[in-house]
């Protein structure tokens, strides 16, 4: 029988410890076990063949630390491994298996890495392709820490191979990965991209596995793995042990398996003997696979939403139709203005944020996969990414930590087949449009006809009913009286035959007065007749309003909570108690003083009555050489002399929006990157808020940038002034190519360097142009050279 | 076998090392820390300390020292571990969340986030200091000793955290450049002076 088949019907069993048992039969400390595949195949054979006797039906290839990276030999290991696993197998029943053991590649992804997706999923491409070639039955993900690594993994294993797919990761004591995703978020990952049966190994002893196993149990509808270690470790003597003898961990294994673990195996500490016990006491325990869970859930890198358990808000904000700001920050490549968006909306409570970067005028996948990315590293989260470019879609679905809400699939042809295939290979949850090649259907029974058009379509790709949100369209009412009545009833029939739906609210108003006051009745309509996500502004306080006041109205908010929060948080609104700390007028003082929020909103009134060239000359810069002066004399520190500068570039923001058209000089950038391979941001950032703060404009291409990325983004920018930060003796030798690339491919263009192992001599030895020792410094040479 | 131990430290018990602060912020002369208060709220409100150690045979001949795990050539590390035959080798890390906090705060601000990388490198110099504590408990030990200080080559971090399997443990890894993620983790070698008499055969 095929294993797919296997684990519907029966429990399975994996094998136990690799490295502990090695070590008992002479590993060295310090040698990996896989060297053994090519060193001592016999040790390996005997380790498989002891766990196969012991009852495992599914031995893991001694791979677990091999991949491209790490082993120039990767092939001859990977060969290896199976002809031991193959050997071991040998005369045994055909209910016996091989996996292709595949292990984290040791390195962190971007954006807090600096592994890229891409390769990573060519690192594990390279292993699945070896796996397959030397007979793999299946393909077992293990170990994994982080769930965009899992992510590229699975991704590598989908489309390197037809392998079921086995997918376990580490989780703590507080239930959640290391880097900080919950069960429920991992499951709905994993079941998007349609692995055959995931769960959790290593780190914890089978006791204290028992609240993640019981969350899996609730939440997850795909077969669950457990690979407890044998208890935790600890020291007796001098020597290392676990704490959970094969007795003990088999009777715990026990209590797992009744609650739903179907997979059952060990991992650090265990040996075949444990795997033999928990074989006995568990065979024949009824089994039943775990039942279709139902939920729709979408998911960030931390937690996961479920629709339908409450109403879920969709800030709406990142989106470019009607904003000018947006469209200019876009269009200079610049992620602030949208990340600083994506943090305001999250502070609104909202559960999901719209991201959509259509412009016609730039490249719109290599915007949307940075912005993804970006935004990832602000906000936890979960997104809707929003396009009506599949290729866009699929970019940043692949990319995305966590499982998507898919904006969106209508009941075109085109749409579907397009989307739907997406969908099916990296997971999401897709808002289904009610329109198709004759345009929205007039009558709510017509829509949903449509809806069940696309979820019958997505069926036979594998996408259940499940992950299929629709939304019923929300049309002007001031061209149709009856529009915002069908799309009412819509969401009612829709509801009645088991559809979850969204809607972008505020198109109802479109063309009237005082938008808002329709925005927030039809939403309340709208949630009174079941409306499950809302696409929405969290700035306006009429729908926040409508929201919190329903749910308070309609039981759903216990003890008034979060009415009462909301309306607290409303009533507090920081701009005007802040204020007083200043007078009104004094912009010198709030930035002196380093009080941001002061520095903006005094500007923005000085504004009214005041040249902005002259609050610029007479209050701005005056006021920075004064904290400047204060730094050099040792009087102000760093951390007040970046909290000013902060304030001005705050002031300075709110006076280049009403600089007459040309006086706006954009001619004066920089360009600031911190050389490839480093990682340490902070220096090239001091560097960069004092540049801004006296009004340079400032191209930030971040951290660990490669020579080649730093030259092309010069050019871009026409730009010819270029700054450096290494942190690191040993990044040096990158920041004397990137020099080298500069000069060669852009004679124009001179070089600041500047960072802690950085002095004259070494900055005149690799050929910099300018050396900074401080950021102030950095400050005079950006003044000298566009003097 | 040398399989590592590993705990983890209640942050309620981390309290900031002023004195560390003001160095990391670059501050001299009067320091009011209860400005970073909210700063170092933070941070600690997302971090996750934990620690793995073992304990581990060292030889020294010359600048060369030998590890069961790593050799390597070290003048400073040599004089540290004159006269001692073992040594605790651990690592702690304030955790991925911390690492998270520090991520987003240099997306939005340059001010906060040199503020909270300093508290972040302050607060693991604590945490450092406690893992220490409960590590040696009341064995006599030599000043801890981290790659990269000194003439102690950086590359020796890798096999470290290998040797300490901090990736599993602690969720440590290291860029292709050597550097620790999450950056507010540290690795330290503490030499066991138990044999005092070996120190004048130097």
């Amino acid at each position: 029988m095929k294993i797919k088949d296997l684990i519907k019907q029966n429990r399975l069993y994996l094998d136990g410890g690799t490295g502990t048992v090695l070590q008992a039969k002479g590993l060295p400390t310090g040698t990996p076990p896989e060297i053994w595949n090519i060193e001592n195949p016999e040790a390996v054979i005997e380790l498989h063949k002891s766990y196969y006797e012991a009852g495992s039906n599914i031995v893991a290839t001694n791979t677990f630390g091999v991949n491209c990276k790490k082993y120039d030999n990767y092939k001859e290991l990977f060969a290896a491994a199976f002809t031991c696993a193959k050997k071991a197998r040998e005369g045994m029943g055909d209910d016996k298996f091989i996996a292709l053991d595949i292990g984290p590649t040791g390195r962190l992804l971007k954006p807090l890495g600096d592994l890229g997706f891409e390769e990573a999923v060519e690192i594990f491409s390279k292993s699945v392709i070896e796996g397959v070639k030397n007979g793999a039955d299946l393909i077992l993900i293990e170990t994994m820490n982080d769930s965009l690594e899992t992510k590229a993994a699975v991704v590598a294993a989908k489309q390197n191979s037809d392998l079921p797919i086995f997918v376990t990761n580490v989780y703590d004591e507080s239930k959640k990965l290391m880097t900080g995703a919950s069960p429920l978020s991992m499951i709905a990952m994993l079941e998007g991209l349609g692995v055959d049966a995931i769960g959790m190994n290593c780190s914890l002893g089978p006791d204290k596995m028992i609240p993640i196993v019981e969350e899996f149990a609730k939440y997850s509808s795909t077969p669950i793995i457990v690979k407890p270690n044998a208890g935790l470790p600890v020291v007796k003597d001098g020597k290392t042990t676990f704490d959970k003898s094969a007795e003990e961990f088999s009777d715990i294994c026990a209590l797992l398996a009744k609650m739903g673990a179907g997979i059952l195996g060990g991992c650090c500490g265990t040996s075949p003997e444990y795997i033999k016990k928990l074989v006995d006491k568990t065979r024949d325990l009824p089994y039943s696979a775990p039942t279709e869970k139902n939920l729709t859930v979408v998911s960030s890198y931390t937690h996961a939403v479920t629709v339908g358990q409450k109403l879920a808000l969709i800030g709406e904000r990142i989106n470019p139709t009607g904003k000018a700001k947006l469209k200019e920050a876009l269009r200079n490549d610049d992620m602030n203005y949208l990340l600083s968006e994506a943090v305001k909306q999250a502070e609104r409570k909202v559960d999901i944020l719209d991201v959509n970067v259509g412009l016609p005028e730039i490249d719109e996948i290599a915007t949307m996969k940075k912005a993804v990315e970006e935004i990832q590293a602000v906000t936890d989260l979960p997104l809707q990414i929003d396009s009506s470019n599949p290729k866009v879609l699929e970019e940043a679905m692949r990319i995305y930590n966590g499982k998507p809400l898919i904006n969106s699939v209508n009941g075109t042809e085109e749409s579907m087949s397009a989307v739907l295939p997406l969908v099916q290979k990296y997971g999401g949850t897709l808002i289904a449009l009610t329109l198709d090649e004759s345009g929205i259907p007039k009558t709510a029974k017509e829509r949903l006809a449509v809806a069940e058009k696309i979820a019958e379509r997505a069926k036979s790709y594998g996408i259940s009913k499940k992950d299929i949100i629709v939304d019923p369209l929300a049309l002007t009412v001031s061209s149709d009286k009856d529009s915002a009545r069908v799309t009412l009833e819509s969401i009612k029939l829709l509801r009645h035959s088991g559809f979850y739906t969204s809607l972008g609210v505020s198109n109802i108003s479109f063309g009237l007065p005082s938008r808002e006051t329709i925005n927030s009745a039809f939403f309340t309509m709208a949630l009174e007749n079941g409306l499950n996500c809302a696409i929405m502004n969290p700035f306006s306080k009429g729908m926040m309003d409508s929201y919190y006041a329903f749910c308070a109205l309609n039981g759903m908010d216990e003890s008034f909570e979060s009415y009462i929060g909301y309306v607290q948080s409303a009533e507090n609104v920081p701009a005007q108690a802040a204020v007083s700390d200043t007078k009104q007028d004094d912009l010198e003082g709030a930035i002196v003083k380093g009080l941001r929020e002061n520095a903006r909103d005094i500007a923005k009134k000085l504004l009214e009555n005041e040249n902005p060239l002259d609050i610029i000359n007479g209050r701005i810069i005056p006021a920075l050489n004064t904290v400047g002066d204060g730094f050099e004399k040792g009087k102000i520190f760093l951390p007040q002399l970046l909290m000013s500068a902060e304030s001005a570039s705050l002031a300075f923001d709110q006076i280049k929006a009403k600089l007459p058209k040309g006086e706006a000089d954009t001619s004066k950038g920089v360009v600031l990157a911190t050389v490839k391979g480093d990682i340490h941001d902070i220096g090239k950032n001091i560097v960069k808020v004092l540049l801004e703060s006296y009004g340079f404009t400032v191209y930030d291409l971040g951290r660990d940038v490669a020579p080649e990325v730093i030259v092309q983004e010069a050019n871009k920018r026409n730009c010819n002034l270029v700054g450096l930060s290494a942190l690191m003796t040993t990044t040096v030798p990158a920041m004397e190519e990137t020099i080298k690339l500069l000069h060669q491919n852009r004679p124009s263009a001179k070089v600041m360097v500047g960072g802690a192992v950085l002095n004259k001599e070494y900055a005149d030895m690799i050929k910099a142009d300018f050396y900074g020792k401080d950021a102030m410094e950095s400050v005079k040479i950006a003044q000298e050279f566009y003097k | 076998m040398y399989t590592p131990a590993y705990f983890s430290i209640d942050r309620e018990k981390v309290g900031i090392d002023e004195k560390e602060l003001k160095r990391r912020l670059s501050v001299s002369g009067d320091f009011d820390v209860s400005v970073y208060e909210k700063a170092i709220k933070s941070v600690l409100a997302e971090s996750t300390p934990k620690a793995c150690f073992i304990k581990v045979p060292v030889t020294t001949d010359g600048d060369e020292i030998s590890f069961p795990f790593v050799s390597f050539q070290s003048r400073d590390l040599s004089k540290n571990l004159s006269g001692c035959k073992e040594a605790f080798v651990f690592a702690v890390t304030l955790g991925h969340g911390v690492e998270r906090l520090l991520s987003k705060m240099s997306r939005l601000s340059s001010a906060d986030f040199f503020i909270y990388d300093a508290v972040g490198s302050a607060l693991a110099e604590s945490v450092c200091d406690i893992a220490e504590d409960m590590i040696k408990g009341d064995i006599p030990c030599k000043p801890r000793f981290s790659p990269g200080y000194g003439d102690v080559p950086l590359s020796v971090q890798r096999d470290v955290l290998s040797a300490l399997n901090a990736e599993k443990l602690l969720g440590i890894t290291l860029t292709e450049t050597n550097l620790m993620i999450p950056q507010k983790s540290i690795t330290a070698i503490l030499a066991v002076s138990e044999e005092f008499g070996m120190r004048n055969a130097e």
